[in-house]
């Protein structure tokens, strides 16, 4: 195993993390299940690679534009979620994911099937980066998400959002608007899922429709309930295992949504707070043993 | 929001002003053809606890959602202090001053006690595109938290997830979540129900602290010993009309409510 792969696993992992980060907020926060972010993560990928290609900007210069119009995107596609139940909103997104797929696919401005390529590495001070720079951008980018999430965390916004997505009615008799903050939260969302997006397109340096399929959906879904919703730890973690490990079992890569799929239930059924989530696998082995301390003391 | 815990107003409903807080004319609500709320007039005063009893499926729950703004009445108007709140939806009506808690507990199980009380403490800034950044954990702000946190004697389980909280306390704490609101009216759908004979005086003795806070109240309860002593005045609905009207002394002794509901349970209170 070279240098230069580790160095690409890590890159990767640590886009993917950007984006659970992203889901968390919509899916996490006001439960908005979205079977369809790959369609957001696209958005970002293609504006970026548009803006770089065919208007001729850099990575820096086109990266606020590309983040602006992630958001709007999100409050656009955000609104169908007001009209319908939660169940529908789930339909709605897969059918998102389907619909990007299908523009980039069949418009030639879009690349077609053949996708866009020559995107080319950010520069600094005239300077390319390298697969090290990229890395370091990259997980600089992953530290300000992580940052930003945790300020977010202690903030109005967040417990209005938890307030929405537990219980709409409740939330309301105490002065939650609760449309407002489902918009809210697909805005936040797709800014973090475009920026992944924008981050992923520059690494490969090339975006083809196939890359925003309805199964990086899953896995993106997958990652978060694997590692918990509603935290931070659990979806970086979350990203990072189930990005990491299918690199080391190439094997898994045959039977991927097989896999993600049937973990997918199996969490949902048994763990439904994931591992690292609240009140998750690791809570509760925490609370466990901190018991068992108190009963020997007791008995001791 | 002004808290004043302890201070102390003289006689049970010594307090009770008569200046009208909320007055419903004529409010309905139908479910395809089921009646649930048929034409109610209600009026509440300042600082009075009203019992809302009857039997099951009266309406009561329906009523109270109307108040609320859960649910929309098909007819009549309300007001609240003043302003014709009939069309308002439930999150304004929420920074108006009316709270309210659920038949069926509907705490945020996955936010702490503590969490769950600051909800109800950003009533008035929620939805503020300027507050949806800012943080809602500065000192004062907690300490505030803190104080209605001790009034509903949760102290000890504030960082607990809301999950793992026992009914008792959950009961507890959607009274406070909802108080943390300012309110100044609180609507109560069955607090006691599922709570032990303790819990249940431990709350009877937090819904006269808060009337204390000069909160008027309106109470829906099936334990009789419990919504009759603590009411001012009982309405009893019964098929979504109201039956009777009164001190909770008239309505034990009233013939109807008897019939229809107290059955041989109103005997007990009627002397
Ligand atoms: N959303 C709804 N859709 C249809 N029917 C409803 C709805 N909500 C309540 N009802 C019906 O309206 C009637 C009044 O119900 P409501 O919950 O107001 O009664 P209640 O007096 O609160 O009863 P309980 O003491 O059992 O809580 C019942 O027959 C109920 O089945
Ligand atoms: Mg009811």
């Amino acid at each position: 195993m070279t240098f230069g792969y580790i160095l690409s696993i890590a890159t990767f992992a640590s886009i993917y993390a950007i984006l659970i980060l992203g889901l968390n907020i919509l899916t996490g926060y006001t439960k908005q299940v979205s079977l369809g972010h790959a369609a957001f993560f696209a958005i970002g990928a293609y504006t970026q690679a548009l803006l770089i290609t065919k208007a001729g900007l850099t990575f820096w210069s086109a990266l606020p534009l590309t983040i602006l119009l992630s958001m709007i995107i999100g409050v656009v596609m955000g609104l169908p979620s007001l009209r319908v139940s939660d169940d529908f909103l789930v339909l709605t997104t897969i059918g998102l994911n389907f619909i990007v797929m299908g523009i980039t696919e069949y418009f030639d401005f879009f690349g077609g099937a053949m996708g866009i390529i020559g995107i080319t590495m950010p520069t600094i001070g005239g300077k390319s980066i390298g697969t090290t720079g990229y890395f370091l951008i990259t997980l600089s980018f992953l530290l300000l998400t992580i940052c930003i999430c945790y300020l977010f965390s202690k903030t109005w916004g967040r417990l209005a959002m938890e307030a929405t997505g537990e219980d709409e009615d409740a939330a309301q008799s105490l002065g939650i608007n609760t449309s407002i903050y489902k918009m809210y939260a697909f805005a936040l969302s797709s800014t973090f899922t475009g920026l992944a997006g924008v981050l992923w397109a520059h690494s490969i340096g090339s975006v083809f429709p196939r890359n925003f399929s309805f199964e990086m959906s899953v896995l993106f879904l997958s990652m978060l309930v694997f590692g918990g919703l509603g935290t931070i730890r659990g979806a970086v973690f979350g990203a990072f295992v189930l990005y990491i490990l299918p690199e080391f079992f190439r094997f898994i890569e045959n039977y991927r949504m097989l896999v993600y799929g049937g973990m997918l239930a199996m969490i949902v059924i048994l763990q439904p707070n994931g591992i690292l989530g609240r009140g998750g696998l690791l809570d509760r082995c925490i609370l466990r043993l901190v018991k068992k301390k108190a009963e020997t003391q007791e008995i001791s | 929001m002004h808290l004043e815990i302890g201070e102390e107003k003289s006689g049970n409903s010594g307090n009770i002003v008569d200046v009208k807080i909320l007055t419903l004319k004529n409010v309905k609500k139908h479910f395809e053809g089921l009646r649930a709320v048929d034409g109610v007039d209600l009026t509440l005063n300042k600082g009075e606890i009203l019992g809302l009893i009857g039997p099951n499926g009266a309406g009561k729950t329906t009523l109270l959602n109307t108040i609320s703004g859960l649910l929309m009445p098909d007819d009549g108007s309300i007001m609240f202090k003043d302003r014709d709140i009939t069309l308002l939806p439930a999150f304004k009506r929420a920074k108006l001053g009316i709270a309210r808690t659920f038949q069926i507990a509907k705490p945020f199980s996955l936010l702490t006690a503590e969490e769950n009380v600051l909800v109800g403490m950003g009533c008035k800034l929620h939805g503020n595109i300027s507050s949806l950044f800012k943080n809602c954990r500065k000192k004062e702000i907690l300490q505030k938290a803190d104080e209605i946190i001790n009034l509903i004697g949760l102290s000890d389980s504030k960082n607990q997830l809301a999950s793992s909280l026992p009914i008792g306390l959950l009961r507890k704490l959607e009274i406070g979540r909802a108080l943390a609101t300012a309110p100044s009216l609180l609507l109560l759908d069955e607090p006691a129900s599922g709570l032990n004979n303790q819990e249940r005086n431990e709350l009877a003795e937090l819904v006269e602290k808060i009337r204390k806070l000069g909160i008027s109240i309106i109470l829906i309860e099936h334990t009789m010993s419990f919504v009759m002593n603590l009411s001012d005045r009982i309405v009893v609905l019964h098929r979504g009309n109201t039956i009777a009207e009164g001190t909770p002394q008239e309505v034990a002794n009233d013939p109807l409510v008897i019939e229809v509901y107290l059955g041989t349970k109103g005997v007990k209170y009627a002397s």
